[in-house]
């Protein structure tokens, strides 16, 4: 179980990577909400899962069973998923923002209108497109 | 593969759900709930903003896709690595021990997670919603730039026309529900914004997002805003009453930790609910963006 919970989660990482990697804005977003969901799962391993007891004190008792499982890891979790989603929100509309501006989602279109600073204009390519 | 914009929306929001079904049945239904409604709004808010992504070019040059790969597998094989590591360490149970022991006789909870994010780390989960309303009001400008000429909203379904106000209803008493029984049950301020920010997605998407607007109680940044300052109060009368911030009194529904929670509850609901309601509303246009081009 917990070999293939790694695997999973591994394999995870590397999707969310290779997304990253790609040359498309949307793309990109779309490899940092898999990254950040590996990286919750990660974090969530990191408490040892493997019971399916929720971590709930039942009734007439007065403290958590042993069996249940980490309540810590599932509470850092939760507010990471939380979080996460809300700047993964902001992410989404500044990108969508930004390739409306410059009416494309290229990454090396968008690189190349940026302003140049005086330094490195001679390596690279003039600007295709004019800021406002 | 893959080529479709959609095609890998719908991929990662498959993802979502599957990890939502490992927290399921890993004993952390509190998870699975989160992650469900997460995933269901993140979908909604990333469909909302394709078009603004433009065509796709499908000659766009990649990074040439040996290296992409190459660089893929090698963080994925550290991570491998990482957690082999992990799990040959011997675990530390002290805090779980200390959390499982105190959350009733301290913090009167049942449910041991949410009494760490209400009571034991309640300062954590106040910068957490802080961020949260933040988040929303950094991109209301950003929103108000996106401008759209054509309403976007399903049109068809009468089925689901007819149904949508009495699924509305059902939809808030449940997340009311959630956030009630929170404390003591699976459930809590988290997940029932959640459930309230799907159900407010819902009238926006079948409906209108002005009728949306018109169903919430206040405006949704308003909301957001009332839910902090109704959280940092529950602070405050803890400081009052206990002499230390964010020390918890009372018990049941009529407790500074319940008023903390309606704040989670009204921040996590307005900000959602905000970012899809002004996305799928053609805001009044500052401009087009075309007939800029074209003065120029």
């Amino acid at each position: 179980m917990s070999l293939w919970l790694i695997l999973v989660i591994s394999v995870t990482v590397s999707a969310g990577v290779w997304l990253l990697l790609s040359r498309d804005l949307f793309r990109i977003m779309m490899g940092l909400a898999v990254l950040s969901m590996a990286v919750n799962t990660l974090v969530f391993y990191a408490g040892r899962p493997g019971s399916i007891i929720a971590p709930v004190i039942e009734s007439g008792h007065q403290v958590l069973s042993t069996d249940a499982a980490n309540p810590l890891s599932q509470a850092l979790v939760l507010t990471a998923i939380v979080i996460g989603f809300a700047l993964l929100c902001f992410s989404l509309v500044l990108a969508a923002m930004v390739s409306y501006k410059k009416q494309s989602a290229n990454l090396q279109i968008l690189q190349e209108s940026e302003p140049q600073s005086a330094a490195d204009s001679k390596h690279s390519k003039p600007p295709i497109m004019e800021t406002e | 593969m893959l080529q479709n914009r959609l095609t890998t929306l719908m991929s990662v929001g498959l993802i979502g759900y599957a990890m939502a079904v490992l927290f399921l049945f890993s004993g952390a239904p509190d998870l699975a709930f989160t992650q469900f409604t997460v995933e269901t709004v993140l979908v909604v808010i990333a469909v909302a903003l394709l078009p603004f992504f433009g065509k796709q070019s499908l000659q766009t040059p990649q990074l040439a896709w040996p290296v992409r790969t190459l660089v893929a597998l090698i963080a994925g094989a550290g991570t491998f690595l990482l957690l082999l590591t992990m799990l040959g360490a011997p675990e530390h149970s002290e805090l779980k021990v200390w959390f499982s022991e105190n959350a009733l006789t301290q913090a009167n909870g049942h449910n041991v997670v949410n009494v760490i994010l209400v009571d034991f780390r309640a300062l954590d989960t106040l910068g957490e919603i802080a961020v949260v309303a933040f988040s929303l009001l950094a991109a209301l400008p950003l929103l108000k730039g996106l401008y759209t000429s054509e309403h976007r909203h399903a049109e068809g379904s009468l089925f689901i026309a007819r149904a949508m106000k009495p699924l509305y209803i059902l939809m808030l008493f449940a997340a009311a529900w959630i956030l009630l029984r929170g404390h003591n049950d699976p459930g809590g301020g988290f997940i029932g914004g959640l459930t309230a920010a799907t159900a407010s997605s819902l009238v926006a998407l079948t409906q209108s997002p002005q009728l949306a607007i018109k169903l919430l109680p206040l405006r949704p940044i308003k909301m957001a805003m009332v839910g902090l300052v109704l959280a940092l109060g529950a602070g405050f009368i803890g400081l009052l009453t206990n002499t230390v911030f964010m020390a918890h009194s009372g018990n049941g529904i009529f407790s500074t930790v319940m008023l903390f929670d309606v704040g989670v509850f009204l921040v996590v609901w307005g900000s959602f609910s905000g970012f899809v309601i002004h996305l799928l509303s053609p805001v009044t246009p500052l401009k087009p963006l075309q007939a800029e081009e074209e003065r120029q």
